[in-house]
């Protein structure tokens, strides 16, 4: 174990680890509102990239291909929620039903997407470029990185900041805590509702262009990125955003340092080993507390 | 001169003229159409190179028929959604056979053309692969119903490994693989045999799936000192960050891959990192056949079908099938069965220069040993022409 495979892995695991900590974010901002998992979150990341790869190829400047990608993505999210989510909710639908509403929208959105553009993976460009920076012999990083790990910071606090200060964000966390007690105050559950999932859909779409110019955009892109921000989540725990945070980053960390020190083989199930582990010794996340769920 | 004569006399040649000149263009295909079936992955993991096979058979199948089809009847083929699942597969040969096609073509995943293999046996349906690689669909002897073109996964390898000591003499190997079901079945065949044939495999990795870069897996793989890294699989995004991470390490050690690599982005997404990169192929781009289908399939459907060793393979399998049955003379099951078993010295665009396809009742195979293999490079970021090493 030399410094130099310490500092790749430390860069690398946060890299990954930040995609997976916006993704939990993204689930975070919609499960203390509303109490529900959405199941869609890595396809409206999918969704925000394809967009963008279409624009693209019409030869749209970048900029309106990012805007686009993202509004686009974000619409879909709060589109969801007014037209599938809301209704239910109005018939006082069950969990489960609620549940597998939200499965049916993911499966609907990805094999759909994937009948109208193809099935092809393709590049997306960064908006930093593919310049790669040495240090040393045995460790590089992407100018990209250095976009990811600015952006998360930066979605983070933000988040945090609109939690505390503004007056949707208050309501947000108000409605985590008691949704009784929210409504007595003047809250509109249904605004809440529709606010969290058009956050947790924005965040899903701004992920897409962090994370697709080092993988590649197709229609199955959300699926493990979507699945590693939900275990990412349960790590962190659900009490503060610290949590999604916390529980990204250690996960990225985690599975980059396995397939470096174990057989590459353990590295895809750290992820499920380590939330096993972690809800074993805290069921509420390592940053969980009383309101956690 | 009788004026009406004349022009009768006229008439006539005109009529003959015409009828011959529609005999020797083809007059379009009428009639009870030829029933042949298709199963295919429509929208999962194998979707990217089952659609291509798609696209290639309907072409062709319209081409055909415009000639004057099968003995002036055309051909039609049912296409059924997989959904890239052997059970799901078994239903829709079921459904298939219902609707009594005469002929079965599996171009989804192996697994499903396996699938495929067990109950089109059982129906007497028969039945076979343009692009299914898995080993375990040649069987000795030869399922009776099941006739393939693709390259079978030991003679790829076979080449491979003939390469590899021709070049290397007895180089140390690293494997690296994905963890889709493609990756892992390939890639414990090809470590199977290349130890059987006496290479030493120094390292064994796996790319998480969905990482943005294999930075663990490239370092691990430079440690391990081996000489040549092979890499295996069928998720290209994922290998293709492998074969990034592997030249940023600058590690100097030579890349060769499956033949899964021409399907998919995988230029565009591994970039400049891809130069060099060699691989086995069924097709020789340098062929006539080849570019005049390609460029068929090119004009019909852009860019995305160019150089797609899939599509070229469903081609050449739906003209072998096609003339099976123009052979059979007839509907019957068993007959064109017997036609396809009967089929010898055709000629066929798959495969070197002068490839002919031969089956028998103890081979129903196209490729019959890894001479046949082509090797390719990647070179100026295209898939470049064959190696010329033997």
């Amino acid at each position: 174990m030399t410094l130099a495979s310490v500092v790749q892995v430390l860069l690398s695991g946060l890299q990954i680890g930040s995609i997976y900590a916006l993704l939990a974010l993204s689930y975070y901002v919609i499960i203390i509102a509303t109490g529900i998992l959405n199941f869609a979150q890595g396809e409206w990341m999918m969704v925000s990239g394809i967009l963008g790869v279409t624009f693209l190829s019409l030869g749209l400047p970048y900029s309106i291909a990012f805007c686009g990608g993202i509004v686009g993505a974000t619409t879909l999210a709060i589109a969801a929620e007014r037209l599938v989510i809301r209704p239910l909710q109005k018939r006082q639908a069950s969990e489960a039903i609620t549940l597998l509403a939200l499965f049916g929208i993911m499966l609907v959105v990805r094999y759909g997407t994937g009948a109208i553009h193809g099935r092809l993976d393709e590049p997306l460009p960064g908006p930093a470029g593919t310049h790669v920076f040495r240090l040393g012999s045995n460790v590089f990083v992407f100018s990209q990185s250095f976009v990811i790990y600015g952006a998360t910071a930066a979605i983070f606090l933000s988040v945090v900041l609109w939690m505390r200060l503004s007056w949707l964000g208050r309501s947000l966390r108000i409605t985590a805590i008691d949704p009784l007690a929210a409504v007595l105050v003047g809250v509109n559950l249904n605004t809440v509702r529709m606010v969290a999932f058009g956050l947790g859909g924005l965040i899903a779409a701004i992920v897409a262009w962090l994370y697709a110019p080092l993988f590649a955009v197709g229609y199955l892109t959300g699926a493990i990125p979507g699945i590693k921000g939900f275990i990412a989540l349960f790590i962190g725990g659900t009490s503060s955003p610290l949590g999604p945070l916390v529980g990204g980053l250690l996960l990225g960390v985690m599975e980059v340092a396995a397939a470096r020190y174990l057989p590459s083989i353990y590295a895809e199930g750290i992820a499920f080993a380590l939330l096993m582990f972690i809800l074993f010794l805290r069921p509420s996340g390592l940053i969980g507390g009383r309101r956690s769920q | 001169m009788n004026q009406g004569k004349v022009a009768g006399a006229l008439i006539c040649a005109a009529a003959l003229t015409l009828t011959l000149t529609s005999a020797a263009f083809g007059e379009p295909a009428t009639g009870k159409p030829i029933l042949i079936g298709a199963h295919l992955d429509q929208a999962k993991q194998a979707s990217y190179y089952s659609l291509l096979q798609k696209d290639s058979i309907d072409l062709f199948v319209k081409e055909f028929n415009e000639a004057g089809g099968v003995n002036g009847r055309p051909v039609q083929v049912l296409f059924e959604d997989d959904e890239n699942n052997p059970v799901t597969t078994a239903i829709k040969v079921d459904k298939l056979a219902s609707e009594g096609v005469e002929y079965i073509v599996s171009i989804g995943s192996s697994a499903t053309g396996l699938a495929t293999q067990a109950r089109a046996s059982e129906l007497k349906i028969p039945h076979g692969a343009p692009a299914n690689l898995a080993e375990q669909l040649t069987t000795d002897p030869p399922k009776r119903y099941y006739f393939r073109i693709p390259l079978r996964g030991k003679y790829e390898l076979g080449a491979v490994a003939q390469y590899l000591h021709k070049k290397y003499g007895a180089p140390k190997l690293a494997v690296v693989r994905d963890t889709t079901q493609t990756g892992l079945v390939i890639s414990d065949q090809w470590i199977n045999d290349l130890k059987k044939d006496g290479f030493n495999i120094t390292a064994l990795e796996q790319v998480t799936p969905g990482s943005t870069e294999a930075s663990s897996q490239a370092l691990r793989v430079k440690d391990s000192g081996a000489d040549v890294v092979i890499v295996v699989g069928g998720s290209i995004p994922d290998l293709a960050n492998y074969i990034k991470a592997h030249k940023l390490f600058e590690n100097p050690a030579p890349l060769i891959g499956n033949s899964l690599f021409t399907a998919g982005g995988f230029l565009k997404l591994a970039g400049i990192a891809a130069e060099g990169f060699v691989y086995p192929d069924a097709i020789d781009p340098s062929r006539t056949e080849i570019q005049e289908i390609d460029g068929k399939l090119v004009k019909a459907y852009g860019d995305r079908l160019k150089n797609q060793a899939v599509a070229l393979q469903a081609w050449e399998y739906m003209r072998v099938v096609c003339d099976a049955i123009k052979r059979a003379g007839s509907d019957d099951r068993e007959k064109i069965r017997d036609a396809m078993e009967a089929t010898k010295d055709f000629p066929i665009a798959i495969g070197p220069p002068g490839m002919t396809l031969t089956y028998s009742p103890t081979n129903h195979d196209l490729f019959t040993s890894p001479d046949q293999v082509v090797l390719r490079e990647v070179r100026n970021g295209e898939f470049g022409p064959p190696l010329r090493w033997r």
